[in-house]
């Protein structure tokens, strides 16, 4: 279950739909989205490795482990990101 | 011509950097309490602008706002270019300092390298080094400052370490200025950035770089005559970029991230990490999804409370000094009654007024100065953005909605903390909805004479509790209508960083506090102080000898008639001042004093407006005069209804009067004014109305004077609406 890309939506799997804990590859930001030079900025560049953190208690937003930071976007903002290659989180990093 | 500039003017020096590195902690070390606020016009963000090293040889010091980058999407990025490019009324700075946080020295050197286009002098600072060096963090700043080719100075602001080398590293680079190198670009982005500044009249380099790495640069703005060209070249050169295999999107951050990566390789060795993990032990509780939403009620529980609670004594000790020197001037005072009346009534009972607000601003903001310093707040933010993103807040407009309950005063400061213009806009308009502290009186007055008698304690007490959210209601609505008619891209996004747990540096919060309270003094209170005033001088004058004549006459009458004593008796027996008569002159002279000063016969005059809420006269003065803050409501109706000022909201006196008086005249001559519709409509009307002239003022300085007279009388239209609505669907029954 290591490699669960989803390839029948443009081959990537946006951000916002990821599991708690996984850890992926980003494979592209859309420049198209208002906040992606924000996100470019703050490090979400392409080949760069993230991990979703946390889920907020109601849902929405989400925390994201880049850069050694801990930024925190909602969810709207993080379907802007695409990643590839994820795998869930198996308690080898802790 | 440079030594004469040296001489007249002190050094400037610009403090940027990102978010949470402890920045204005750094500011505040260097000028500690010579620190004012600059304002440019047209430019909302406030720059804080203070003396370093008094003595010899000061330094100007000016703390630009936190930035992650320099691409104008907010304001406060858009700020920070400005101060660099010197427009805009910022003056030309000497020397850029630059605080990073050592803990995220990747991200934090993204803002020097943009900044390193604008070819100014620069200083490294690399901050909180004291919990750096804690965590074991391996960073050789030799090799730092040599590959950045500008000085690195290890300080740490909380404590004051390192200030000593911070400042000589100042000084040598005033005199002998060292440059950080800006970043080598590919040869098609070089070619666009010059073409720009051939063709576009007094462009800096760094500017050009901008408008060629942000599509949708605010910078635009500067140059409305050129926009076309610009705009042309910008996207000639994107497409060039484009062609050379390079998406143009990322190209800026790709680039720039690629030298820091080879700036850092070999300066920073394997080590740091366990801070990520404590800050992960730390939030695995306090963002839980169970224990996490306890703990966060708690925290603002105790917040509010402060706020609401604690700050009660001594909001009752300034009020207490008032009435003191009220009672000291008065007798002084006695023989020019309009200086007295001037002077307690108007200058004293402002200047009290204005004090009383402190406590509540000084409490909260050293609590919200807590939450930001340890960093709470955000994770705050996160735990609550679902449940205010729908109207367009954000999780941080939760502390300063939650503080206006108590009071909107520091509940409008307390939205500084909001970074997003947007956001922090619409949290600062709700929060004179919620329902203040100073709403309690008139709800308790009135449903404690109306509501409780009719239909029981229950409902009274349910009827107090449901006039809390009226106003947040109205509020919800009115901000989620704003931001569907303004579309979603005026709404910014949402995207902060959840920086480490600290321990917080009591001076700093102390410091913070002073800062906010004398803020206050300075810039709203003048403010206050006017209002109240000109409302004074509306209740005072025409204070014609006439009424005294009249009512003298008619109370003279009335006692000889009551007790059977000639005219002549009763007038002396008034004059000795001894008879109960005596007292019960002082309040119906009052009333006749109100009733005919101008705010009283402007209450005649608009009563017609109020009629279709069911307001008689006495009602619409009591509205009219409570304008520069409702809870003067009670006593002015006590005022009214000759009961004297010295009423509240629970004296039976009060209640008995209101609830027996009648029309004299008019199609209802004989009924009862407050029958139940207009009781509920005086109630939505206070819940909803902006009767509060310390707010109207706070929101003209934290805002500017169109939203404050927007939302003055969008609230004062929202209140009669609502009144109005209640009354006639009410009268229906």
């Amino acid at each position: 279950m290591s490699k669960l890309v989803d390839t029948e939506r443009e081959g990537f799997e946006s951000l916002d739909r990821l599991p708690v804990g996984c850890e992926c590859c980003i494979e592209s930001v859309d420049y198209g989205c208002p906040s992606a030079l924000r996100l470019c900025s703050l490090g979400f560049l392409p080949g760069r490795r993230l991990r979703l953190a946390r889920v907020a208690p109601l849902g929405d937003p989400i925390a994201v482990d880049v850069c050694g930071q801990r930024i925190c976007l909602r969810k709207l903002e993080a379907r802007a990101v695409k990643v590839g290659a994820w795998k869930e989180d198996n308690g080898s990093r802790s | 011509m440079e030594a004469v500039a040296e001489n007249t003017r002190l050094a400037r020096v610009g403090l940027i950097g990102n978010p949470n590195t402890g920045k204005s902690t750094l500011f505040n070390r260097l000028t500690g309490l010579r620190q004012r606020i600059a304002n440019y016009p047209g430019i909302t963000v406030e720059e804080r602008v203070g003396t370093a090293y008094p003595g010899e040889n000061p330094l100007e010091v000016i703390d630009l706002p936190g930035a992650y980058s320099l691409s104008a999407t907010t304001a406060d990025e858009r700020a920070v270019l400005d101060a660099l490019a010197a427009r805009v009324g910022h003056p030309e700075l000497d020397l850029l300092v630059c605080v990073i946080d050592p803990a995220n020295l990747e991200r934090n050197l993204f803002l020097p390298f943009q900044a390193a286009e604008f070819g100014l002098p620069m200083i490294l600072v690399l901050n909180q080094w004291d919990i750096a060096r804690k965590r074991g963090l391996a960073l050789d700043t030799e090799k730092l400052a040599k590959r950045m080719g500008v000085p690195v100075v290890t300080v740490s602001a909380r404590t004051g370490e390192g200030l000593d080398r911070l400042e000589s590293a100042i000084r040598l680079s005033l005199r002998s200025p060292s440059y950080l190198t800006p970043t080598v670009w590919s040869e098609e982005i070089a070619e666009v950035v010059e073409e720009l500044m051939r063709k576009v009249p007094g462009i800096r380099r760094g500017e050009a770089t901008r408008f060629l790495f942000d599509p949708g640069s605010a910078l635009y703005a500067r140059w409305p005559q050129e926009k076309d060209l610009i705009h042309s070249i910008v996207e000639r050169g994107r497409e060039r970029i484009a062609e050379a295999g390079m998406n143009p999107g990322p190209a800026e951050a790709l680039i720039q991230y690629e030298r820091i990566r080879t700036t850092l390789d070999g300066v920073l060795g394997e080590g740091p990490g366990n801070s990520s993990k404590s800050s992960e032990s730390i939030d695995r509780l306090l963002l839980h999804r169970v224990w996490g939403t306890f703990i966060f009620v708690g925290i603002m529980w105790v917040v509010f409370q402060s706020v609401y609670s604690w700050a009660g004594p001594f909001m009752d000790g300034f009020d207490y000094l008032t009435g003191a020197t009220q009672d000291v001037l008065r007798p002084l005072l006695a023989g020019t009654p309009l200086l007295e009346s001037l002077v307690v009534d108007g200058v004293v009972a402002g200047v009290g007024g204005v004090l009383i607000f402190l406590p509540q601003i000084f409490i909260l903001f050293f609590f919200i100065g807590l939450l930001e310093d340890t960093g709470y707040m955000a994770r705050a933010a996160f735990l609550m953005d679902k449940a205010l993103g729908w109207c367009g807040l954000n999780g941080k407009s939760f502390v300063p909605l939650l503080s206006s309950y108590a009071c909107a005063i520091p509940g409008i400061m307390a939205a500084r903390t909001l970074e997003n213009r947007w956001a922090r806009t619409t949290t600062i308009l709700m929060a004179p909805f919620m329902s203040c502290s100073a709403r309690l009186p008139v709800y308790v007055l009135l449903i404690g004479a109306f509501v409780e008698p009719a239909f029981g304690a229950a409902v009274a007490g349910w009827t107090l509790f449901l006039m809390h959210f009226i106003g947040l209601f109205a509020a919800a609505l009115l901000a989620w209508v704003a931001k569907i008619v303004s579309g979603s891209s005026s709404v910014s996004p949402f995207i902060l960083e959840m920086p480490h747990y600290k321990v917080p540096h009591l001076r700093n919060l102390i410091l913070r506090m002073w800062e906010s309270g004398r803020e206050f003094l300075v810039r709203a209170g003048t403010v206050i102080l006017a209002f109240s005033i000109l409302i004074w001088a509306l209740l005072y004058f025409p204070r014609s000898e006439s009424v005294e004549g009249e009512v003298r006459d008619g109370m003279i009458n009335e006692m000889s008639a009551e007790m059977s004593i000639p005219v002549s008796e009763a007038a002396a027996l008034l004059d000795s001042g001894e008879s109960p008569w005596s007292a019960e002159y002082e309040n119906v002279l009052a009333a006749s004093y109100l009733e005919n000063s101008y705010l009283g016969r402007f209450g005649h005059f608009v009563q017609p407006v109020f009629a279709p809420a069911g307001f008689d006269w006495k009602i619409t003065v009591g509205v009219l005069a409570s304008f520069p803050a409702r809870e003067l409501l009670v006593s002015t109706l006590g005022i009214i209804y000759q009961m004297g000022s010295d009423v509240d909201e629970e004296s039976a006196g009060l209640r008995e009067k209101i609830a027996e008086d009648r029309w004299t005249s008019g199609p209802r001559a004989g009924q009862l004014v407050f029958t139940l519709p207009v009781v509920f409509a005086v109630l939505v009307f206070f819940a909803l109305c902006l009767q509060c002239g310390a707010t109207v003022a706070i929101i003209v300085k934290e805002l500017n004077v169109w939203y404050a007279a927007g939302s003055f009388f969008g609230m004062t239209a929202l209140a009669w609406l609502s009144a109005v609505a209640v009354y006639q669907v009410g009268s229906l029954f």
